[in-house]
């Protein structure tokens, strides 16, 4: 920060992009909830379901999230320093992360496909139905992601950033962190526990 | 005059929510009826209390109008942050003109399942799912006019933007949240049924409390609108109000 005042310095990013983050967090943890619930209530149901699912594939699927974070978090720190080097850096570092984010997207739907293929499909039982549709609005923000992830390379890639520009960079990494904790979470409880 | 008229429209929205869910209380439709009842289930539920029914739904459809000044105040307060060649503020007008539509006529629908509850169990259900899929499901209006919110707010490029940014954000993941209303298509029980934890409970909160949060934002909007307009008035050498000006303008 070019300006390191108190205020901002308190958070990363701008302090709205944190409305969206914590909101959607507790919306997600609602999901939790339901999954919860439903795994008290008919925890058979939930183990025979459980065990149809893959867990290499959500287990890759982690792997590429929690690799991308930590991408992200090193582009962010490159963006921080000046000079054109440091921001082409940023910008590769933001296309591997893309890369991965694109590839758990490609998984995911490959996943879908061998389920559908399986006759596994939301009107199998309430697990699925829970399945399909929390794993969809993750996979809605994963793609929301990705198209924040192109606009930080567009944006990063600038010989020369400003505050602003910064600020902008750390806000979208912020919702990519995001994305990834939702999923950390979302997988042990689909795939794992019982 | 007009930053008086405009304060009227922004209380609308909070009484909007008191009227509304006031109505909704009144008709015993909280928690509502499940999707999953039977005919007669359904019937019954008309025939029960049918007096408390019809003045709760006829309160809940009065709310609808409430909704309609607050949108008229969005879309002035939209058309100063993106200028009169923006298609933005015509398209929160355009998803907020529907969204008067979108409480109103599921309300048309279950008074005509009230006016006659005793008529053939069959047609009381068909009436009753008529009315309820649209109103809790119905998010396209709501989602055009959020998006539209959202956006014109994240784009405006004033030092100090007419309406905070958090608010862009928080349009925005609200507009986004709506989305599994489409769900109560398929669903009869769980937490995407229209009684159920996602689609009901998780967005009546986050219905109720968007008029609360816009109806306050808009009335800082509103007095900072004012204020300028006087310091311009006063004459034009007036400083512009710096950040500890906003924090002294009184709640």
């Amino acid at each position: 920060m070019s300006t390191p005042s108190a205020r901002a310095r308190r958070s990363p990013g701008e302090v709205g992009i944190w409305v969206f983050v914590i909101g959607d967090m507790i919306v997600f943890a609602v999901f939790f909830a339901v999954i919860v619930v439903l795994a008290a209530e008919q925890p058979d149901l939930v183990r025979e379901s459980q065990a149809r699912l893959s867990v290499t594939s959500g287990a890759l699927n982690t792997i590429l999230l929690l690799t991308s974070s930590v991408l992200v978090a090193l582009a962010v720190r490159a963006a921080r320093e000046p000079g054109a080097a440091h921001h082409l850096r940023a910008r590769k570092l933001f296309g591997f992360a893309l890369a991965c984010g694109l590839g758990f997207a490609v998984i995911k739907a490959a996943e879908y496909g061998t389920k559908i293929d399986a006759g596994l499909v939301p009107a199998t039982n309430d697990f699925f139905a829970y399945f399909y549709v929390f794993t969809a609005i993750h996979l809605l923000h994963v793609t929301a992601g990705i198209g924040v992830l192109v606009w930080l390379m567009r944006l990063s890639g600038r010989p020369a950033l400003t505050a602003k520009d910064r600020m902008l960079i750390e806000s979208g990494a912020s919702y990519w962190h995001m994305v990834d904790l939702l999923w950390v979470v979302l997988f042990p409880l689909l795939y794992l526990v019982n | 005059m007009n930053s008086r008229i405009q304060m009227w429209c922004a209380w609308c929205g909070p009484a909007f929510v008191a009227v509304f869910f006031t109505g909704f209380i009144v008709a015993g439709m909280i928690p509502p009826p499940s999707p999953g009842w039977n005919a007669e289930r359904v019937a019954a539920f008309y025939q029960e209390d049918t007096d408390s029914l019809r003045a709760g739904l006829v309160v809940m459809m009065i709310s609808a109008g409430l909704t309609a000044p607050l949108v008229a105040l969005i879309s002035v307060q939209l058309r100063r942050i993106a200028g009169p060649d923006s298609p933005l503020p015509t398209l929160q007008l355009i998803g907020g003109t529907a969204g008067v539509l979108a409480i109103l006529v599921p309300m048309w629908m279950f008074l005509a399942a009230a006016f006659e509850p005793t008529r053939d169990p069959q047609i009381t259900e068909a009436l009753n799912d008529l009315a309820f899929l649209p109103f809790i499901g119905n998010f396209p209006p709501a989602c055009v006019q959020l998006a539209a919110i959202g956006v014109a707010i994240l784009a405006d490029q004033r030092e100090k933007p007419i309406l905070p940014r958090w608010v862009g954000y928080y349009n925005l993941w609200t507009a986004f949240l709506f989305l599994p209303g489409l769900l109560v298509v398929y669903f009869k029980d769980g937490a995407f049924a229209w009684n159920g934890a996602v689609v009901f409970w998780v967005v009546a909160v986050l219905f109720g409390n968007w008029f609360i949060v816009m109806s306050h934002v808009l009335r800082r909007a509103i007095r900072e609108q004012r204020a300028e307009e006087e310091s311009a008035a006063a004459g034009a050498t007036a400083p512009p109000p710096t950040s500890a000006d906003r924090e002294a303008v009184p709640a």
